[in-house]
């Protein structure tokens, strides 16, 4: 274990350290992804799978997508650097910040105590009951999805209100209808995007579908949906693939809120808790299958509002592309 | 056995990685840097996956690790032609020294007296 975190993490230090040096934003933004990747093995290599994945496809694709979409728009070169005086603040501050959180790691249990608070309470708790309570085999799913379903909801709503905030401040962009620029005609572009978006569609799928069961689930699946609608306006090639436009991906990440809240309260009419998947009114008959299917349906709704958010923040950074320096409409 | 061949494959990935990290360091132009981390996706990982999952015998992980060596040999062709055409139409040029002989000038000929046939047909045609 430690053979694999040193390396990782004296990485992760030098990443950051580059980050702070390099000057062009482009970098900048590759050094990010760089750092998301190691974050993303150094949680699979400490055994959160879910976490690692999420890291992997929300910190190192998306994030980088979205982030050098902005630099298309910006001057990518940092201006000049600031006094001597502001670095040493800046330097001191961050020097400040790094003490503390030493110093508050110190008081953390090692990794894998099993005497710590966490070991000894929450940790079996799950691991012994979370199959019984909630009929679901995977215990993450079981935490995320129904011992912290509320949670999740509201995490939901949160994902919808960043999408909305942006759209509010930058615009909701003007969708695919614009003049189709081609920067490169490529024959292996053109000949390749359609099986690697086909590949990766049926993959989000089953990692939608099988988050239930396997390390995976509605947050990283909804991430690769966005993945593969904002793929195809990337290449310049909206016309050839499925493609929502600005207003269908606000509707989408909407939607998806309402099937969760939906579900949450269609199980308070029959009287039972807010997200008590073994008392919804529908589906089959046994309590398990009712709870799976309680599950996929929050999935799917969770699904559709991060990939809808993530679209509709494309359409706004997008659209600011459009703007002086892009092409009519 | 699997074991021994799994580590061998896994050397020689290791081998080809740390090529291309000091390609990458010695390099002068992104072209040439293009040219040596394709290695890394051409022989480096490939060995790497292929050598786990020899690694592993016949499981459910290795038929995952050939489906990631399938789509690493889609993709990395794909990518590293966009780069490079992408950084063409940037204004990045190949670095002095590595241009080589441009194809519509006749290679300079080592010693004046002696020219090759084929360059006196070019020469003629001037």
């Amino acid at each position: 274990m430690i053979l694999l975190i040193l390396p990782l993490s004296l990485l992760l230090i030098l990443s950051v350290v580059e980050l702070g040096r390099v000057r062009d934003l482009l970098a900048a933004v590759v050094l990010l992804s760089v750092y998301s990747g190691i974050v993303a093995v150094s949680f699979a290599v400490l055994g959160a799978v879910d976490v690692a994945y999420t890291e992997a496809v929300v910190g190192s694709s998306i994030s980088t997508i979205l982030l050098m979409l902005l630099l298309a728009r910006v001057d990518p070169y940092e201006l000049a650097r600031g006094s001597r005086v502001q670095t040493g603040i800046a330097l001191l501050a961050a020097a400040g910040v790094g003490v503390v959180l030493v110093y508050g790691m110190l008081a953390l249990p090692r990794f894998g105590d099993l005497d710590s608070p966490p070991s000894t309470h929450v940790s079996p708790y799950y691991t012994e009951n979370s199959l019984r309570d909630s009929k679901t085999p995977n215990t993450v799913t079981a935490v995320l999805t129904d011992y912290r379903g509320f949670d999740t909801l509201i995490e939901t709503v949160v994902v919808l209100t960043a999408a909305l905030a942006c759209m509010l401040v930058v615009g909701a962009g003007r969708g695919t209808k614009r003049a189709v620029v081609r920067p490169f005609a490529s024959l292996m572009l053109s000949k390749l995007l359609g099986p690697l978006i086909a590949s990766l569609q049926l993959f989000l799928f089953y990692v939608i579908m099988h988050g239930h069961y396997s390390p995976g689930g509605a947050f990283q699946g909804g991430t690769l949906l966005a993945c593969s609608l904002i793929l195809p306006l990337l290449a310049n090639a909206p016309g050839a693939f499925v493609v929502i436009g600005p207003r269908t991906a606000a509707a989408m990440a909407v939607v998806g809120v309402i099937i969760f809240g939906g579900v949450g309260i269609t199980s308070m009419l029959v009287g039972r808790p807010l997200l008590d998947y073994g008392g919804l009114p529908f589906g089959p008959a046994d309590e398990a299958g009712r709870r799976a299917l309680g599950t996929l349906l929050i999935e799917v709704g969770v699904a559709l509002t991060v990939a809808g958010s993530l679209v509709s923040i494309y359409y706004s950074l997008e659209s600011e592309m459009e703007g002086p320096h892009g092409g009519s409409s | 056995m699997t074991d021994l061949l799994g580590l061998i494959l896994m050397i020689s990935g290791l081998f080809f990685l740390l090529i291309a990290a000091i390609g990458f360091v010695r390099l002068p132009d992104v072209f040439c840097r293009l040219h040596i981390t394709g290695v890394v996706d051409t022989l480096g990982v490939p060995l790497m996956l292929l050598g786990v999952a020899v690694y592993l015998g016949p499981q459910l992980t290795s038929g995952k690790l050939i489906l990631a060596l399938i789509f690493l040999f889609l993709t990395s062709p794909l990518v590293g032609h966009l780069l490079a055409s992408s950084a063409l139409q940037a204004g990045q040029m190949p670095a002095p020294g590595t241009l080589g002989t441009p194809p519509h000038r006749p290679p300079k000929p080592r010693t004046r007296m002696k020219a090759r046939p084929s360059q006196r047909v070019l020469r003629s045609k001037e």
